[in-house]
C-alpha cells in the first residue's frame, strides 16, 4: 500500500469539482483538520452518553434527578408516588417519542442529504470519466529530417539529430530506436510515426554519407528516393496547469510494469471493491506500531479518485468523498479501465513548467524511449516514483531512487514476476537516465510563442491547450542548435573583451529558408530556454543601416541609377520643417568626394547614402521598405535613410526575405500542418506570397548586398564559399548591432545590444556579423547562385555606361539597359546633381 | 511537327480542363506531361501527389508538392504543380501567386511549361 506522507502531486491543478479547494487555503484548511479528530471525538462522546441516558431513562425514573423547571411536578409526584408511577412512564414514553421523532427526522433528512449527495457524486464521476478524460495539450513537432540522395548532411548533424529524437548507438542496429554506424554508412531503425499526410511503419534505413551529402538511400525494399525521419518534439501548449502526459493504451503497458505496480501500491487490487478494508487495517496497524504515519491505507482507485476528481486535502471529508467515489467508479467501470486511467493520470515528475503525467510520458522524460522498450530495471524506478515524484527523483535523488528501485525489484522477484536471477542482474545496472536537457525533452520557447500566435488565426486557444493536436512546424533543430550555441559563445567573447559588459548582452535571431520564407530557429534570449521577453519578436530598436539597402533599391528601380553612378560622400545637411538641422556623419568622420554608388553601400557611407536618398525622394525610401514587407509606421524622416526607425528582429527578416526571395513577399510562417491527435489532417500551410518586385531588380540589388561581403563592411565572411549577400547595421552611439545576410538556403537577421538601451564598444560587423557566420558555417554555406538574368556593361570612370570594348570597370545591369544609347569611349555624359539646401528642395 | 503534336494534345487538355471537374483534370493533365525534375526525391513526391489528386484530396496534393519545393525551391514545375493543384482546389489567389512565382523561374525557351503556364492563368482569369 502507498504512503500517503510520501506522496506528490502537483502543485497547481486546476481539474476542479465543487468539493475542490484552492491551494491557497490548503494550509488553513491543514490546520484546521488536525482540531477534527479531537472535535469529532468530543461529540462522539457526548452522543454516546446521551445515548447511554435516554436508555436507563425508566429505571432512573425511581430516584429522578429532574429537572429544576419541573420541580412542582415532581413534588406532587412524591405526594402521590404509586398513582404517579403510570404517570410517570407516560411522560418518560412521550419523552422517548419526543426524541426519537427528531431524531427519526433528522436521519431522514441526513439520508435524503445523503443520497442527493451520492447521486451528485455519481454523476460526478461518470461524468468525468465517461468521456474525454484529460486535457490534452498539443504537441507540437521540428520539421522532420527528409533524407534524400544529394541532400547536405553532415554526420554530425545526423548523429545529433538521432540522439535528440531518442535514438540509441548500437552495435546492430536491429530495433526500431537505434542506429549504428561504420564510417559512411549508417544503419537507422527508424520508428513508426503518424505524420501530417500518413502513418509510416518502421523501417531500417541503410544510408551513406559521402562528402556530407547522402550519397546512397535504402530500405529492405531496395534504393529508395525519400525517407523521413520522425520529428523531434519541440513542447506543447499547455492549459492553465501545464499538465503533460503521453496517453498509452493497457495493451501497451509491458505487463511486468503492471504487475509491479500493482504489488507495490495495492496487491489487491483484483479484489477489493474500490476500499479495502484490509489494507486500512493494516496500514493503521503499521502507523500505530510506528507511531507515525508511515503507511497509507489507499487502493490504485482511491489514489486515483484523489488524483482525478480530488485535491490533496487531508480531511475526513475528503476521505469519505475518495471513499465514496471509489465505490462508485468500481461500480461502474472495470478494473482494467480503472488500471489504464491510473496509468496515464499519476504524477511522476516536473520537467520546469511541464507537469509529467503518466508512464508513458515519464518514460520519455527519464530513460528518452517509449514505455515498451523499458527494462526490468527502469520499470522499477518508475514504479518506485510513485510513492514520491520528487522524493525519489533518479536525476536529482539518484541514491535514494536507486534503493527504492533496487526494494521494488525485490518486491518483483518475491512476487514471481521477474526470476531472482533477473532482479540480481537489473540491480546491477547503474541508475542511467536520458539527458533532461536533450533535444527531444527542452522546449523552444521562442519559437513556440509564435507559433502559437500564428496558430491562433485558425484555431482557439483552448483547443490547442486541450484537443491533444499534433502540431508540426518549420522549426530545424540543427539549425536552431547552430545559432543558440554561435550566439552563446561570442557574446562570451564580446563580454571578455570589454570590462563592464559582463551579463549585459543579450541578442536575438530570426534564421529562414531563403525561398521558401519557412522560419528554421528564432533566438528571442540569449539564454534559449527562457520563457519571457522575446527579442526577436518584441523588441524594437533602432535598425542602423540595415535600411540602406531600401535607399539603393529606390534609386536603381528610378531607372536613373545604376551600381557605377558616382555619388557625392561630402557633408551634407539638411534642415528640417522647424527649423531642425540633419548632418549625418561617416561613421570615421572622414569625407571620401564622389565615389560610386555601390561603394557607398559596401562601405556604408552615411554621407553618400542621405544625400541619395533625400535626391531619390523620402517618400519613394518608404514606399520600397513597405513594399519589401515592413509593416510598421515609418515616419518620413531624413533620418529614416540611415535607419533611425525601430523594427524587430522579425520584421527585419520579413524585409531581407523579399529581397533574398527575388521579390517574393511571403509572411514568414512557422507551421507546415496540423493534424488531429488521431493524425488526420486539419491544415496544411503550403507556401504563399506575392511577385511584388521584379527579380531582374532584386538580382541587381543583391550585386550591392554580395559586395558589402566581398569588399566592404562584411568582409570578414569572404573566407566562407562566396557569392554571399549581406548588409551590416550599427545605431547611433553603437546601441545596436545588426546582421543580414543570406546564402542559397538560409536567410539569418542577428541584432546584439542590451536591454537598457547602452552604448557597446562594437559595431555589426563585430558584434553581430561573427554569430552570423559562425551559424552558417555549422549548418554549411552554400553559396548564392549565379544571376540569371544581369548583363555586365562597362562604366566609364565618370559613371556613364560606355561601348563593349571600351576600357572602364565593369558592373551588371538588367536587360533593359543594353538598349540606352552608349556613347562612343570617353565621352562623358551629365552627372546627377547635388548640393540641395533643405529637404523640401528634394521633395519638390 | 513534333511542336505541333504537342500543342494539338495540349489544346485538348486545355479543351479537357473546360469542361470536366478538378480530379477529372488531374487525369488529363498529369498523364502526359513530363516531369521538369530528374530527381527521384521530387518525382516520388510528384507522384504522392498525382495519388492525393486522384483521391481528391487537395490538401494532402499541395504538402506532397511543398513537400517537392524545399528540395528545389525553383524548379518552375513544382510551383507550376503547386499553382495548378490551388486552382483546382479553389484558392485562386494562392494559384495566380504560384503562378507568378513559376514564372520567375520558367526558362524562356521551354516551351511546353510556358505553355501551361498561360493555359493556367486563362483557366484562372478566363
Amino acid at each position: 500500500m502507498s504512503n500517503p506522507p510520501g506522496k506528490e502531486t502537483p502543485t497547481r491543478r486546476t481539474r476542479s469539482t465543487s468539493s475542490k479547494t484552492s491551494t491557497n487555503t490548503a494550509p488553513v484548511n491543514a490546520t484546521r483538520d488536525k482540531k477534527t479528530p479531537k472535535k469529532a471525538a468530543s461529540k462522539t462522546s457526548k452522543s454516546q452518553a446521551l445515548e447511554k441516558t435516554t436508555k436507563t431513562g425508566p429505571k432512573k425514573s425511581v430516584k429522578p434527578k429532574a429537572p429544576k423547571a419541573k420541580s412542582t411536578s415532581a413534588n406532587s409526584k412524591t405526594a402521590k408516588p404509586v398513582a404517579n408511577k403510570g404517570a410517570a412512564a407516560k411522560v418518560a414514553s412521550t419523552k422517548k417519542r419526543q426524541w426519537k421523532l427528531p431524531l427519526l427526522s433528522l436521519l431522514a433528512v441526513f439520508t435524503l442529504l445523503f443520497a442527493v449527495w451520492m447521486v451528485y457524486l455519481d454523476a460526478e464521476v461518470r461524468k468525468a470519466f465517461d468521456g474525454k478524460k484529460w486535457s490534452l495539450p498539443a504537441k507540437v513537432y521540428a520539421r522532420p529530417l527528409t533524407l534524400y540522395p544529394g541532400l547536405l548532411l553532415p554526420p554530425e548533424q545526423l548523429e545529433a539529430e538521432l540522439q535528440w529524437a531518442d535514438y540509441r548507438p548500437a552495435a546492430l542496429a536491429d530495433r526500431p530506436g537505434t542506429y549504428q554506424r561504420n564510417g559512411n554508412e549508417w544503419v537507422i531503425f527508424r520508428r513508426g510515426f503518424p505524420f501530417w499526410d500518413g502513418s509510416e511503419v518502421t523501417r531500417r534505413i541503410n544510408l551513406k554519407i559521402n562528402n556530407q551529402r547522402v550519397s546512397g538511400l535504402a530500405d529492405i525494399e531496395g534504393n529508395q528516393p525519400l525517407i523521413r525521419l520522425e520529428p523531434q518534439y519541440i513542447g506543447g501548449i499547455f492549459p492553465a496547469h501545464n499538465e503533460d502526459r503521453e496517453l498509452v493504451r493497457l495493451e501497451d503497458v509491458p505487463p511486468v510494469l503492471v504487475a509491479a505496480l500493482i504489488v507495490t501500491e495495492d496487491k489487491h487490487f483484483f479484489e477489493h471493491f474500490g476500499v479495502s478494508p484490509y489494507g486500512i487495517a493494516r496500514a493503521m496497524m503499521a502507523n500505530a506500531r510506528a507511531g507515525k504515519m508511515v503507511q497509507g491505507g489507499s487502493t490504485l482507485t482511491q489514489q486515483l479518485v484523489k488524483n482525478f476528481f480530488l485535491t490533496n486535502e487531508r480531511t475526513i471529508t475528503r476521505k469519505a468523498q475518495e471513499a465514496f467515489m471509489s465505490l462508485l467508479l468500481e461500480l461502474h467501470y472495470d478494473k482494467e479501465e480503472i488500471l489504464e486511467a491510473y496509468i496515464n493520470e499519476i504524477y511522476l515528475g516536473q520537467a520546469g513548467r511541464r507537469a509529467i503525467h503518466g508512464f508513458g510520458l515519464a518514460s520519455r522524460f527519464y530513460f528518452g524511449k517509449p514505455l515498451k522498450e523499458l527494462n526490468s530495471a527502469e520499470i522499477a524506478t518508475l514504479v518506485g516514483l510513485v510513492k514520491g515524484a520528487s522524493f525519489y527523483n533518479p536525476r536529482r535523488n539518484p541514491e535514494r531512487s536507486k534503493n527504492r528501485r533496487d526494494l521494488i525489484l525485490s518486491i518483483m522477484a518475491d512476487n514471481q514476476i521477474i526470476t531472482q536471477a533477473e532482479s540480481l542482474r537489473a540491480k546491477q545496472r547503474p541508475l542511467i537516465t536520458a539527458s533532461p536537457r536533450r533535444g527531444g525533452q527542452r522546449e523552444y520557447p521562442a519559437f513556440l510563442e509564435l507559433a502559437k500566435e500564428q496558430l491562433q488565426k485558425d484555431y482557439r486557444l483552448q483547443d490547442l491547450q486541450t484537443e491533444g493536436l499534433r502540431i508540426f512546424t518549420t522549426l530545424d533543430p540543427w539549425v536552431q542548435n547552430a545559432v543558440e550555441n554561435s550566439a552563446d559563445a561570442h557574446l562570451n567573447r564580446l563580454e571578455n573583451r570589454s570590462t563592464g559588459l559582463k551579463g549585459t548582452l543579450e541578442t536575438a535571431a530570426v534564421i529562414t529558408s531563403t525561398d521558401g520564407g519557412e522560419i528554421r530557429a528564432l533566438l528571442g534570449a540569449r539564454d534559449a530556454s527562457f520563457f519571457g521577453f522575446n527579442r526577436a519578436l518584441n523588441a524594437k530598436r533602432a535598425i542602423g543601416s540595415l535600411a540602406k539597402p531600401a535607399v539603393f533599391l529606390a534609386a536603381l528601380r528610378s531607372g536613373k541609377y545604376h551600381w557605377g553612378s558616382f555619388i557625392d560622400d561630402s557633408p551634407v545637411t539638411v534642415e528640417g520643417r522647424n527649423g531642425d538641422v540633419w548632418q549625418p556623419r561617416n561613421y570615421d568622420l572622414k569625407s571620401n568626394g564622389d565615389v560610386p554608388m555601390v561603394d557607398a553601400l559596401t562601405r556604408s557611407l552615411n554621407q553618400a547614402t542621405a544625400r541619395l536618398g533625400m535626391t531619390v525622394g523620402l517618400g519613394n525610401v518608404v514606399d520600397e521598405m513597405q513594399r519589401l514587407g515592413v509593416s510598421s509606421d515609418l515616419p518620413a524622416y531624413p533620418s529614416l535613410l540611415l535607419g533611425a526607425v525601430s523594427l524587430s528582429p522579425l520584421e527585419v527578416a520579413q524585409m531581407y526575405q523579399t529581397i533574398a526571395s527575388e521579390g517574393f513577399l511571403m509572411p514568414l510562417r512557422t507551421i507546415d500542418a496540423v493534424t488531429t491527435a488521431e493524425g488526420d489532417m486539419l491544415s496544411s500551410y503550403a507556401i504563399r506570397g506575392q511577385q511584388v518586385y521584379d527579380p531582374v531588380l532584386m538580382e541587381w540589388l543583391r550585386f550591392g548586398l554580395e559586395q558589402v561581403v566581398a569588399t566592404g563592411t562584411a568582409r570578414a565572411l569572404n573566407s566562407l564559399p562566396q557569392p554571399l549577400a549581406g548588409k551590416t547595421g550599427t545605431s547611433d552611439d553603437q546601441r545596436d548591432a545588426w546582421f543580414a545576410g543570406f546564402d542559397n538556403r538560409h536567410l539569418g537577421v542577428i541584432w546584439v545590444g542590451q536591454d537598457d538601451n547602452s552604448p557597446m564598444p562594437f559595431t555589426g560587423s563585430s558584434g553581430a556579423l561573427p554569430i552570423w557566420k559562425s551559424t552558417l558555417q555549422r549548418v554549411g554555406v552554400e553559396p548564392l547562385t549565379a544571376p540569371r538574368t544581369l548583363v555586365d556593361i562597362t562604366v566609364g570612370d565618370d559613371g556613364t555606361l560606355m561601348g563593349d570594348h571600351c576600357s572602364g570597370k565593369v558592373y551588371p545591369f538588367p536587360p533593359s539597359w543594353l538598349d540606352n544609347e552608349r556613347p562612343p569611349c570617353n565621352s562623358g555624359t551629365k552627372r546627377i546633381g547635388e548640393e540641395i539646401k533643405s529637404w523640401f528642395d528634394w521633395l519638390l | 511537327m513534333v511542336r505541333l503534336v504537342v500543342i494539338s494534345l495540349l489544346l485538348t487538355g486545355l479543351v479537357g480542363c473546360a469542361t470536366n471537374d478538378g480530379a477529372n483534370n488531374a487525369d488529363a493533365d498529369y498523364g502526359q506531361y513530363r516531369d521538369g525534375s530528374e530527381h527521384p526525391a521530387v518525382l516520388m513526391l510528384f507522384k504522392q501527389s498525382d495519388n492525393a489528386v486522384q483521391a481528391g484530396n487537395w490538401s494532402a496534393a499541395m504538402t506532397y508538392l511543398d513537400q517537392a519545393r524545399r528540395i528545389e525551391p525553383r524548379n518552375p514545375y513544382v510551383l507550376y504543380r503547386q499553382a495548378w493543384a490551388s486552382a483546382q482546389s479553389g484558392d485562386t489567389e494562392r494559384a495566380r501567386q504560384l503562378l507568378e512565382r513559376a514564372r520567375v523561374y520558367v526558362n524562356k525557351d521551354d516551351e511546353l511549361l510556358n505553355y501551361r503556364l498561360y493555359e493556367l492563368e486563362f483557366q484562372i482569369n478566363p
